[in-house]
């Protein structure tokens, strides 16, 4: 297979035969000899205070080669944004499933069976298990110490708060005056688990100069390190990550999961341990999606200008924060829409509750503020008479207007988006048809519902080392970590497209702290943008090197080559005349200038927010928010007025991609992302029972099976290329997932004539709606 | 009984490999064996209790002498249930020349694999639907996969390469089509006419040589575990960590394995599976093949018996309630005595059957409805397959000639801690005329026959409400009016 790279052609992924033939090696599949084996006994009070430990049973059973407690670990707190987490709990335990004592034995039978015999003994404390208890004056406080926690970013809080925030731009209280018509509702998202298909796991080993090399299911090997050398006290040079093949991640695997507890049991024994959690304590003990309320509120004129909109949002942070700041920013930074809303206030909280900690999920704090915003936008369009689609273009960003505080967006696609599902769905003629379609004799309606999607694709920093190898082909080392979503062939591809070389000339080093240069992990649809700038930079540097190699050989002027395919160098417009990059690396090497390597870095940031148009008190810095990615999706839905179910029956998804690196991968992240968000919209949702999770298994929480995908998903891709992108690229990761659950919101109302403000819409809610319509 | 010979191993084939195990526990699962003794870690487990599919491996096993390979759950699949069997698992897996098995090669090409953590246990189950169908419809495929879950695709790839599947290579080349023979005489001569047994106090295992074997374990061990499919017990150990030994294991019992039809009354043995019954009962009973389809995934139909699901008395299984509005019948045996009884007094309590010490659950009897009658089953779940019940109704009907109710028997899961009859409702609608009246006046008598309970799948009041209004659905579908009307407030209160 020798491919020349062209941008935009599908190719298959690098790994997919490893991964079909079973040989791909994920965490849980490697085994190191004399490895030891850890089980986590979790907790089972919500709140309480620890009093005592007696491990003695578990430490004499036979097999058992360490237990160790919260007595018996640094007292080091980590954390992304706040740092309120131990790996093990120390004085308190703060929801059901946390981590209380690890155990390492000789297989996971024998430190399952010792975590058991593991005593603890508590004091229970008053719980919170909502954010309205969380809210009460005499609600009991999770975090007693959070003041002293150290923070990085302007943290405004108080009680049981994480982060309060507040986004400020024209002025909301008087434009209210203007608005002809004023539309206002609550609506509620739930607790959506990541459901990576590999539940979480770490291997851990030390060497005898204390160093600890973690192998580990994570969405960044960077994170991975600086959180256990944190947490265990360490230099970061004292702590080598690594990730092998990663089943999923979705935002999940972001910050730690096991692998601290894996270093702790590794440098206890001085072998190496293997934790794998089972799906039941992976639901348990690691994250969901924020639950958010968000009542909204939005005003317009009679033609449908929109004037004003205000917010407030109350989220559910669980027990640790993790990146719950963040996540309550990201919200408070989306609920305006892809709008023109010359008048806003957003007012966001979120709190420390008894239970699983939230954190970033696919779209982090955008799915929530969607489902409001365009559920919204609809109720609008049904108050003015409008057709949805007409209402949305008449108020949609266009070319040279900016978001928040002159926050610059790109290239403002919106519009095209929605003229694309417009016209590729026949939406006027189909919704048209379905409202006047009779109700089915077994007692179903359908109807096609709409959403805008509008994210960001670019963050922090990242950097690449790319070698030029004395026969010519390429290595590339960039620390990102590919999680399924194809980021390894899009580097690959990238990287040859720029060298003219074809793309199995290229290897990518596997990401491992001590490998590959820093990148801050694999989120916010931020890979291939990223990537896609170092590269550009790198393989400059390298050509800049290899250059005069070849203009030696050539005996030309530096002036006079340029790369052609096929990782050649020749003379201007004579291809005939060449040298190899094998003859120039080779000349490198042993004879003159010695290897060539090749380097990029990049941080991403554009000017702070201009204060005199937005105010932003107590967000982290919008500055660190990336390049503008506008989408539009279109679904088809019906519904079962006798039992209320609903099921999408066909999908239409438009985004701009900017470019597509590798056009099928493209469009399975389209297809992927669409039906996460159906089970969104329509099944998922963790429920609690007094801080006790009721479904942790897939038994009870179910996510979508073959059969609830749409018969038929449109992957609309629309290429109009990135100005700030060497490559013209930008992210897709997250948009796809956006903008189902109001799309399906929408078109259950344009079915069955009701509106479903609470997720996931299910039988019993519709049901229940429609028993509230009446016949 | 003559007491067979006694065999203290099991014996297997895994790919291509003869595997004679002699230190078996009864609840060593078919995924740990090979991940943890065999390092055969292409398996992979994603849930440990047959949801997810990641661990899918394929079984073959002999039917009337023909050799079948299905696709199972290694994860709630115990060893002791493989006697006799051909295991195959994604490491087997060759395409011509040392090249990818077509099956592979199209999920490569097609990109089906995001993550990669499910695609050795798609592939699996691929390769089991390409084998029976090579050229399968986009609805087989959907079906073929309901047992295997994605999080990355969206199953749409996945799909597509499937229907390419055949343009790499032909199924009837396939080295598990050409060795079939071979494998076969294989399978046949391990199953020698032995009773398994090995292992004392928790490890005890036994595999009886026949049913009549069978009978005189139980009559002598009537404390016994009892694993046919292991579709539930599979989760008593993995999810409960409940010891099971002494475990006898029937999935392989001939004798427990046949359907047949007399006058109108399917019989069906209690070993036969969900997938085993498919093909009389969909034709019999047209009513059942949607229902059959939407019980589990394709592994777990493959596995999970219907004598299982009557045994276990739960009152979310799927199959007692349609049984029992058509009247079924349930034989037990004990030893060489046996009992016939109305399937629904066979539900006596929550986890309380009337099975006695010693007695097992033989085969269940399904009268065939009677032509001019009407039969439907409607089952609501959270998700529209392999979930598991909130409720399910199932509404037997013979009308007279005047229009009015000569026979109705209503049956519902999920109402109630059994399988149970909605006899309140029957007797408010027996005799009277088929009108949409007459339902909406028999309405409130569900409360007298259903105190539903609210869990996680569904509240009371919903199952309640969703109870009448398949009632209502029951009735648009057989008579001339058009949509049903919904239940309003007022009734719901």
């Amino acid at each position: 297979m020798s491919q020349v790279s062209e941008l935009g052609a599908s190719m298959p992924r690098l790994e997919a035969s490893a991964k079909a033939t079973g040989v791909a090696r994920y965490t849980a599949d490697l085994a190191f000899p004399n490895m030891l084996h850890g089980a986590v006994l979790m907790s089972t009070s919500a709140h309480a205070r620890i009093k005592s430990y007696d491990v003695s049973a578990a430490r004499a059973l036979p097999g058992v080669r360490a237990v160790m407690t919260g007595a018996d670990i640094p007292r080091k707190r980590f954390g992304l944004m706040i740092a309120d987490e131990t790996a093990l709990a120390i004085d308190k335990v703060r929801y059901i499933g946390e981590p209380v004592a690890a155990v390492a034995a000789i297989d996971r039978e024998t430190a399952l069976a010792a975590a058991e015999l593991i005593q603890v003994e508590y004091e229970d404390l008053p719980g919170v298990f909502t954010p309205d208890e969380a809210m009460m004056p005499d609600a009991a406080i999770v975090h007693e110490t959070f003041a002293a926690y150290p923070k990085n970013f302007d943290c405004i809080a108080d009680g049981n708060a994480i982060s309060i925030a507040q986004v400020l731009s024209g002025d909301p209280d008087e434009a209210w005056a203007e608005a002809d018509v004023v539309v206002e509702g609550v609506y509620e998202t739930q607790a959506q688990y990541h459901a990576y298909m590999e539940p979480v796991a770490a291997v851990a080993d030390v060497d005898g100069l204390g160093r600890v090399t973690v192998w580990s299911s994570t969405q960044s090997v960077f994170r991975t390190q600086i959180c256990i050398a944190e947490a265990l006290d360490l230099p970061r040079a004292k702590v080598r990550s690594i990730s092998p093949y990663v089943g999923g991640g979705f935002g999940g695997k972001s910050e730690p999961g096991v692998q601290i507890i894996a270093a702790l049991l590794a440098r206890e024994t001085g072998r190496a341990v293997k934790v794998v959690l089972s799906r039941q304590e992976d639901m348990m003990m690691m994250r969901s999606r924020h639950p958010a309320r968000i009542h909204l509120k939005t005003g317009a004129r009679r033609d449908g200008t929109i004037l004003v909109r205000t917010g407030s949002v109350v989220m559910d942070g669980g027990a640790y924060a993790d990146d719950s700041p963040a996540a309550m920013h990201m919200v408070l930074h989306f609920l305006r829409g892809p709008y023109r809303v010359p008048h806003l206030r957003f007012d966001g909280r979120v709190l420390y509750t008894n239970k699983l900690r939230a954190a970033a999920f696919r779209g982090v704090g955008n799915a929530q503020a969607t489902f409001a915003c365009e559920s919204q936008i609809d109720e609008l369009a049904r108050k003015l008479s409008l057709d949805p689609i007409d209402l949305r273009l008449r108020n949609v960003l266009q070319q040279g207007d900016s978001w928040l505080g002159k926050h610059p967006i790109g290239s403002a696609s919106i519009g095209e988006c929605l003229q694309r599902v417009r016209s590729e769905s026949n939406w006027d003629a189909r919704r048209a048809a379905l409202a006047e379609a009779p109700t089915s004799k077994s007692g179903k309606r359908r109807g096609l519902g709409v959403s805008s999607v509008v994210y960001t694709c670019a963050y922090l920093s990242t950097s690449a080392i790319v070698r030029l190898l004395d026969d010519g082909t390429v290595t590339i080392a960039t620390g990102a970590v590919d999680i399924g979503q194809g980021s390894d062939t899009a580097i690959a591809q990238m990287c040859a497209a720029a060298l003219r070389l074809p793309v199995d000339s290229v290897n990518i080093v596997q990401a491992d702290t001590d490998a590959t240069p820093f990148n801050s992990g694999t989120n916010a649809s931020r890979i291939t943008y990223m990537l896609g700038q170092v590269i550009a930079q790198a393989t400059d540097d390298i050509v800049s090197q290899l250059f005069p190699h070849a203009a030696e050989l050539l005996e030309c002027s530096v002036e006079d080559v340029e790369l052609v395919p096929g990782g050649r160098v020749a003379i201007k417009g004579v291809k005939e005349r060449f040298v190899s990059f094998a003859d120039c690396s080779r000349r490198a090497h042993f004879k003159a200038g010695g290897p060539i390597i090749g380097r990029g870095s990049y941080v991403f940031r554009v000017e702070e927010p201009d204060t005199e148009l937005t105010i932003n008190k107590g967000m982290m810095s919008l500055a660190a928010i990336g390049t503008y990615v506008f989408g539009a999706q279109v679904v088809e839905t019906e519904v079962d007025e006798v039992t209320g179910k609903v099921e999408v029956v066909e999908a239409w998804s438009a985004h701009d991609v900017g470019r597509a690196v590798n056009r099928q991968a493209v469009e399975g992240q389209i297809e992927g992302g669409l039906v996460q968000g159906i089970g969104f919209a329509l099944m998922e949702e963790l429920v609690w029972s007094d801080g006790q999770l009721t479904n942790p298994s897939f038994m009870d929480y179910k996510i979508p099976c073959s059969l609830d995908a749409p018969e038929n998903i449109h992957a609309i891709v629309i290429e109009n290329p990135e100005p700030t992108h060497p490559f013209g690229v930008k992210g897709i990761g997250e948009p796809p997932v956006i903008g189902i659950a109001p799309a399906v919101g929408n078109a259950v109302e344009h079915a069955v004539n009701v509106r479903v403000r609470q997720l996931p819409i299910t039988s019993e809610r519709v049901l229940r709606c429609l028993l509230d319509r009446g016949s | 009984m003559a007491r067979p010979k006694i065999r203290n191993e099991l014996r297997f084939i895994l790919n291509g490999e003869d595997v004679a195990l002699s230190d078996v526990g009864p609840d060593e699962t078919l995924l740990d064996y090979l991940r943890l003794r065999r390092s055969l870690r292409g398996t992979k487990e994603g849930c440990a209790e047959g949801d997810c599919g990641a661990c899918t491996v394929l079984v073959g096993k002999l039917a009337s002498g023909k050799l079948v390979y299905e696709n199972v759950n290694a994860c709630i699949r115990f060893l002791g249930s493989l006697d006799g069997c051909h295991v195959v698992t994604v490491e087997h897996l060759r395409g011509e020349g040392g090249s990818l098995h077509p099956v592979q090669q199209a999920m490569v090409d097609f990109d089906g694999s995001q993550c990669g953590f499910c695609t050795p246990g798609f592939v699996m189950s691929l390769y089991a639907l390409w084998m029976r169908s090579p050229d399968p419809s986009v609805a087989a495929i959907e079906k073929a996969l309901q047992g295997n879950l994605c999080r990355c695709t969206g199953y749409e790839a996945i799909v597509r390469a499937a229907r390419a599947i055949s343009r790499y290579g032909q199924a009837a080349k396939d080295p598990l089509a050409t060795e079939r023979k071979r494998v076969a005489a294989r399978l046949a001569a391990i199953r020698d006419g032995s009773r398994v047994e090995m292992g004392e106090g928790k490890r005890r295992l036994v595999v009886p040589a026949d049913v009549d074997d069978f009978a005189s374990v139980l009559d002598k061990e009537p404390a016994a575990t009892i694993v046919a499919g292991s579709t539930d017990v599979g989760l008593w150990v993995t999810k409960h960590m409940r010891d099971i030994s002494p475990a006898v294991f029937i999935g392989g019992l001939d004798g427990l394995r046949a359907i047949s039809e007399v006058k109108g009354l399917v019989t069906i043995g209690a070993g036969v599976t969900y997938s085993e019954a498919f093909s009389t009962l969909a034709k019999r009973i047209p009513a059942l093949g949607p229902l059959f389809d939407r019980i589990g995934g394709e592994q777990v139909r493959n596995m999970g018996t219907i004598g299982g699901n009557i045994a276990n008395g739960s009152p979310i299984g799927d199959t007692p309630p349609p049984f029992i509005a058509l009247g079924a019948t349930l034989t037990l045996r004990r030893g060489k005595k046996r009992r016939t009884i109305p399937l629904e007094e066979f539900f006596i309590a929550y986890g309380k059957q009337d099975r006695r010490p010693g007695e097992f659950v033989e085969a269940v009897h399904v009268p065939v409805p009677a032509k001019g009658s009407h039969f439907a089953v409607h089952k609501v779940t959270k998700r529209r397959d392999e979930d598991i019940t909130a409720t399910l109704g199932a509404f037997h009907l013979t009308l007279a000639k005047n229009g009015t109710v000569a026979s109705i028997r209503i049956a519902y899961g999920g109402m109630a801690a059994t399988p149970k009859r909605a006899t309140a409702v029957e007797a408010a609608l027996l005799g009277k005329p088929w009108t949409e009246a007459v339902i909406e006046a028999a309405l409130p008598a569900y409360d007298l026959d259903f105190t539903p309970l609210t869990d996680m799948r569904a509240t009371a009041e919903y199952r309640q409400l969703a109870a009448k209004n398949l009632l209502r659905r029951f009735f648009a579908e057989t008579s001339g009016t058009k949509a049903p009307v919904m239940v309003t407030r007022q009734e719901a209160a």
